[in-house]
C-alpha cells in the first residue's frame, strides 16, 4: 500500500488505527499494470462491523478471481478519522492499495442496516465523489448497492446508480464485466445503466418515474427505457458447488465476530410473520454436510481461529446438524477449537448436541419466544410453546448451565399489556424452573430479558402495520421492567427513538432522499452508533423534506396499496403475504415449510421448481 | 521442545498494531503455521506465549522478541511463521534464549525529525538536566523526571539516537514525545525506530 503522506501524522492520534491500514494476512494484491476495473467493495459501517460479515468475504473472494479485476474493501472511517482525514484533505482510499476510491470505477456498497445509509453519504463525501447519481454524469464511477436493504432501495434511489438485488455472487460478477465491456467500448454512463437493467436482478431507479397521490400514496411507478416492470431477484441454485472463501483476510485488530463464520443454509423454513430475513432469502438452500465439513476444516486450517460458528437463520432446523457437528468435532477437539451454535429454536433444541459442542468452551444460550403470551405468538407465528421454551431450559439448566438469555419484541400487531406482562412471567417462570432444576443452586442464574421494538419490514406479511407510538413503546418498557419478580432477572430494551427512524427508513419512498441528505449534512455517519444518532436531528430533517415520519411509520397500509418496494419481487407472492398476514389478525398460525408447503412462490426462483426445505 | 524466542521485527503498516493485536496475530499465525504452543490449563486455556516490552502504537522495530512454549512445529520455524504472518511483521531468527528477558536494561532507538532544525531542537531538549513527564504508574498519575534515565548517542542530520532506560523506570518512545511536546514551538511527527535491546553492561540482548 502506498500510505498517504498525511496519514503518518494522522494515525497515531486516532483510536484504534489498525482498521485504516490494511495490510492484514490473506488481503489480495494485484498489480495496477494488469488490471482493467477497479472494484471498490463498501460497506457503510466500521471495519469491526464490517470485517464481521461473511458476505463482504464471499463477494471479496468471487470478484478477485476475475482476471483484470481488482476489488478493494473500504470502510466507514470512525468520526475522529473522519474528521482528521477531512482536515488533512486525504480522500477515502481502499485499504488493500491506499489509492482514492474516487479513482475507481465500481463502487458497491453492501447495506444490512437502514441505519447506516448515512453511512454511504459519508463516505462518497469523503472519497470526494458527488452524492447523487444525477450529479455523476461520467461512466466512472458507477455507483450501487446491494444486501439486505436492497428489498427497498426507494430511500437511497437518489444517491445510487444501480441496485442489485439478491444474492451477489453471481450478479456483481456479470455487472462488473459488463463494466469492462463498456469501459473498452467507451460507452456513455447511460448506455451502461440501460444494458444494467437487462440483467436479472438490477434494478435502475432512475429508469422509474413515480408520481404521488395528493396524500402522499404513490398513484404510479413507471419503467422507462425497457427496464423490466419488476426486478426479480438472484438467488444461486447450488450452494454446493458455490465459492466459498476458505482462505480470507484474518483482521491482525478485533473485530466483532472474530471466529470462522461456516453458512449451512439459505432461507428459513419457518415463516415467523415479521421476520425479513425469513422470507428474502427464500427458498431454502442447504449445503451438505460433507462439503460444509471439508470447508470448515480448510477454513480453520488456513485461519488460524479456534472458534468456528454454525451460522444461518435457524441452525437447529439444518437436517444434517448430527453428523455436522460430528465430522467437525472429530477435527475440532484434538486441536482445543470450539464450535459454537447461535440461533437455536426452544422446540428442537438437544442438549445431548450442545453438551458435545460445547466441550471446549462453554458459553450462554439465546431463545428468541419474540412475544409473552402463546396468543401473541401464534399472531406473529412463533411456533414455539412456553412448555417448548421451560423443558428447553430445564434441560439446560440441569445440564448445568447458569445463564440464559431471552429475545423478545414489543409493539407487535395486536399486542395487549398482558402480552407485555406475560413476557415477566414467562421469565419468571425459567427462574422456577432453574430453581427446580439447578444442580447447584448457589452458583446462582443470569436471565436477561432483552426487547426490541417491532420495525415493520419490507416483503413480510407485516409490511402494512404501523409501529407502535413511542410514547406507547416507552410505556409498555416501563410496565415491563416494574414486573419483574426476580434479582436473577435483568431486562434491557432497545431506543424506541432509533426504531422509529429505523421503520420510517425501511418502508420509506424515495422522497427519503432529501432527509438523508439533511441529515448527513447536520449529524454526519454512523447513525447506527448511540455516540453520534441525533434523535431531534432526524426529526428536523423530515421537517425540513417537507415529510411527516408518522406518515411511514404510524399508518397502517392499505392492502391495494402500491408500496414503494413493489418493483421488486422476492420470490414470495403477494397473495401468499397477504394470506398470511390474514392469518395473523386471526390468530391462526401457519405450518413450517418442512410440515407442509404453503405455496409461497419463492420455488419457482429454483431450477425444477422443488424447495429443499 | 523447550522455550523458544523468535526475535521479530514490527514495521510500517504493522506500526500501527497494539500490543494485544500483535499477540492476537501471533497466536494465528503459529496455527497456520503448524507450530504448537503449550496452553495453560484451566477454564478458559490460552497460549503460553510473552512479547518482552510492549512497543508503543505507531512505533517501529527491528529488535522485538517473542518467548512461547513450543510444543511442536516444522523444522524452518521462522520460514513457516513468515509465511503465515501479515505484512510488517517478519520473523528473523528462531531460537534457543540465551539469557533472560529480564536482563535487557537498556533499548537503542532511532528517532527520526521531519528537518535539521527540528532534530537539534530536540537535542537540545534531551540535553537538560531535568525532564519531567507525566507517567502512569500502578499507583496511578505520577511525575517521573526522565532525564537520569536517558542517553543521547549521536545526531546526524535529522536523526537522533538514543538509549532509554528499559527497566525500573522504564521510559518510552511516547515519554519522549511528551518530554518534546512541552518544549517545542510545533507538534512534530517523530519516526521512531527500536533498534536493539541491551544489557546493562551495554551488550546486545538476543
Amino acid at each position: 500500500m502506498r500510505m498517504h503522506p498525511s496519514l503518518e501524522a494522522i494515525l497515531p492520534k486516532v483510536q484504534k488505527p489498525a482498521r485504516y491500514t490494511g495490510g492484514e494476512f490473506g488481503e489480495i494484491i494485484k498489480s495496477k499494470e494488469e488490471t482493467e476495473v477497479r472494484f471498490a467493495l463498501c460497506f457503510p459501517d466500521t471495519y469491526e462491523i464490517g470485517m464481521s460479515n461473511l458476505g463482504l468475504r464471499i463477494l471479496y473472494g468471487v470478484l478477485n478471481k476475475l482476471p483484470g479485476v481488482w476489488c478493494e474493501r473500504v470502510f466507514e472511517p470512525w468520526r475522529d478519522m473522519a474528521e482528521a482525514m477531512r482536515a488533512a484533505k486525504v480522500p477515502l482510499y481502499a485499504l488493500e492499495s491506499g489509492d482514492p476510491i474516487r479513482d475507481f470505477d465500481l463502487i458497491g456498497f453492501s447495506v444490512g442496516y437502514e441505519m447506516s445509509f448515512t453511512g454511504i453519504l459519508d463516505m462518497l463525501s469523503l472519497a470526494g465523489i458527488p452524492l447523487r447519481s444525477e450529479d455523476r454524469k461520467d461512466l466512472q464511477p458507477i455507483v450501487f448497492a446491494g444486501g439486505a436493504c436492497m428489498f427497498n432501495p426507494e430511500p437511497i434511489a437518489d444517491f445510487i446508480d444501480l441496485a442489485a438485488i439478491g444474492e451477489g455472487e453471481e450478479l456483481d460478477a456479470e455487472l462488473t464485466e459488463l463494466y469492462r465491456r463498456a469501459k473498452r467500448e467507451g460507452w456513455t454512463k447511460g448506455e451502461f445503466l440501460s444494458a444494467a437493467a437487462q440483467i436479472e436482478g438490477v434494478y435502475v431507479p432512475s429508469l422509474y418515474d413515480v408520481t404521488y397521490q395528493p396524500d402522499g400514496r404513490i398513484a404510479s411507478v413507471t419503467p422507462k427505457e425497457g427496464a423490466p416492470a419488476y426486478v426479480r431477484k438472484r438467488i444461486l441454485q447450488d450452494l454446493d458447488r458455490a465459492d466459498f472463501p476458505v482462505r480470507t483476510i484474518i483482521p491482525s485488530t478485533e473485530i466483532v465476530h472474530d471466529r470462522t463464520m461456516l453458512e449451512l443454509f439459505r432461507g428459513c423454513i419457518r415463516g415467523c410473520r415479521f421476520c425479513q430475513a425469513g422470507y428474502i432469502y427464500r427458498p431454502v438452500r442447504a449445503k451438505r454436510a460433507e462439503t460444509l465439513i471439508r470447508q470448515g476444516i480448510e477454513s480453520l486450517r488456513c485461519s488460524g481461529y479456534e472458534e468456528i460458528s454454525l451460522t444461518s437463520l435457524s441452525t437447529s432446523d439444518y437436517k444434517e446438524l448430527g453428523a455436522l457437528c460430528d465430522g467437525l468435532l472429530d477435527w475440532c477437539e484434538p486441536r482445543s477449537v470450539s464450535l459454537s451454535l447461535p440461533s437455536l429454536r426452544a422446540d428442537n433444541f438437544s442438549l445431548e448436541l450442545m453438551q458435545r459442542v460445547q466441550k471446549v468452551r462453554r458459553s450462554g444460550l439465546t431463545f428468541a419466544p419474540e412475544a409473552g403470551t402463546q396468543r401473541l405468538r401464534d399472531v406473529i407465528n412463533k411456533n414455539v410453546t412456553e412448555e417448548d421454551l421451560l423443558n428447553a431450559c430445564r434441560t439446560a439448566f440441569s445440564g448445568g448451565w447458569s445463564s440464559v438469555k431471552l429475545y423478545f419484541m414489543l409493539g407487535l400487531p395486536t399486542e395487549t399489556d398482558e402480552d407485555v406482562l406475560g413476557i415477566a412471567d414467562l421469565a419468571y417462570k425459567v427462574w422456577q424452573v432453574w430453581r427446580e432444576a439447578t444442580p447447584n443452586r448457589s452458583r446462582g442464574v443470569r436471565i436477561t430479558v432483552s426487547t426490541s421494538c417491532f420495525i415493520p419490514k419490507p416483503m413480510t406479511p407485516f409490511q402494512w402495520f404501523p409501529q407502535d407510538s413511542r410514547e406507547e413503546l416507552i410505556r409498555k418498557q416501563k410496565l415491563l421492567k416494574d414486573s419483574m419478580r426476580s434479582k436473577a432477572i435483568s431486562y434491557s430494551w432497545h431506543e424506541p427513538d432509533v426504531s422509529y427512524i429505523e421503520a420510517a427508513l425501511a418502508v420509506g419512498d424515495r422522497r427519503l432522499g432529501k432527509v438523508l441528505e439533511r441529515l448527513f449534512a447536520s449529524s454526519g455517519g454512523l447513525q447506527a452508533w448511540e455516540e453520534y444518532f441525533d434523535y431531534a436531528a432526524w426529526l428536523q430533517a423530515f421537517r425540513e423534506a417537507g415529510l411527516d415520519p408518522d406518515f411511514y411509520v404510524r399508518r397502517l397500509r392499505g392492502e391495494e396499496e402500491l408500496l414503494p418496494w413493489d418493483v421488486i419481487d422476492d420470490g414470495v407472492q403477494k397473495t401468499h403475504l397477504l394470506r398470511e398476514k390474514h392469518l395473523s389478525e386471526r390468530g391462526v398460525v401457519s405450518p413450517d415449510c418442512r410440515k407442509q408447503c404453503l405455496g409461497c412462490g419463492a420455488n419457482r426462483l429454483l431450477e425444477g421448481g422443488k424447495c429443499d426445505a | 521442545m523447550p522455550e523458544v524466542r523468535f526475535r521479530f521485527e514490527k514495521r510500517l503498516r504493522a506500526a500501527y498494531l497494539s500490543h494485544l493485536d500483535v499477540m492476537r496475530t501471533f497466536q494465528r499465525a503459529f496455527i497456520r503455521a503448524g507450530i504448537r504452543i503449550r496452553h495453560s490449563e484451566g477454564f478458559n486455556p490460552h497460549p503460553k506465549m510473552s512479547i518482552a516490552l510492549p512497543l508503543q502504537l505507531g512505533c517501529e522495530s527491528v529488535c522485538e522478541v517473542l518467548d512461547a512454549s513450543v510444543l511442536d512445529g516444522p523444522e524452518d520455524m521462522a520460514g513457516a511463521l513468515n509465511a503465515a504472518l501479515p505484512e510488517g511483521i517478519r520473523v528473523l531468527a528462531a531460537g534457543q534464549p540465551l539469557r533472560p528477558v529480564r536482563e535487557i536494561a537498556w533499548t537503542e532507538w532511532s528517532l527520526r525529525f521531519p528537518d535539521d532544525e527540528t532534530a537539534s531542537e530536540a537535542e537540545t531538549v534531551f540535553r537538560l538536566p531535568s525532564l519531567p513527564v507525566e507517567k502512569k504508574t500502578k499507583r496511578g498519575l505520577g511525575t517521573l523526571d526522565i532525564a537520569p534515565h536517558i542517553e543521547l548517542l549521536a545526531r546526524e542530520g535529522t536523526e537522533l539516537r538514543m538509549l532509554l532506560r528499559a527497566d525500573s523506570p522504564t521510559v518510552n518512545a511516547g515519554d519522549l514525545r511528551k518530554a518534546l511536546g512541552g518544549k517545542l514551538e510545533k507538534e512534530l511527527p517523530v519516526r521512531c525506530l527500536r533498534l536493539r535491546l541491551l544489557t546493562e553492561n551495554r551488550e546486545t540482548f538476543q
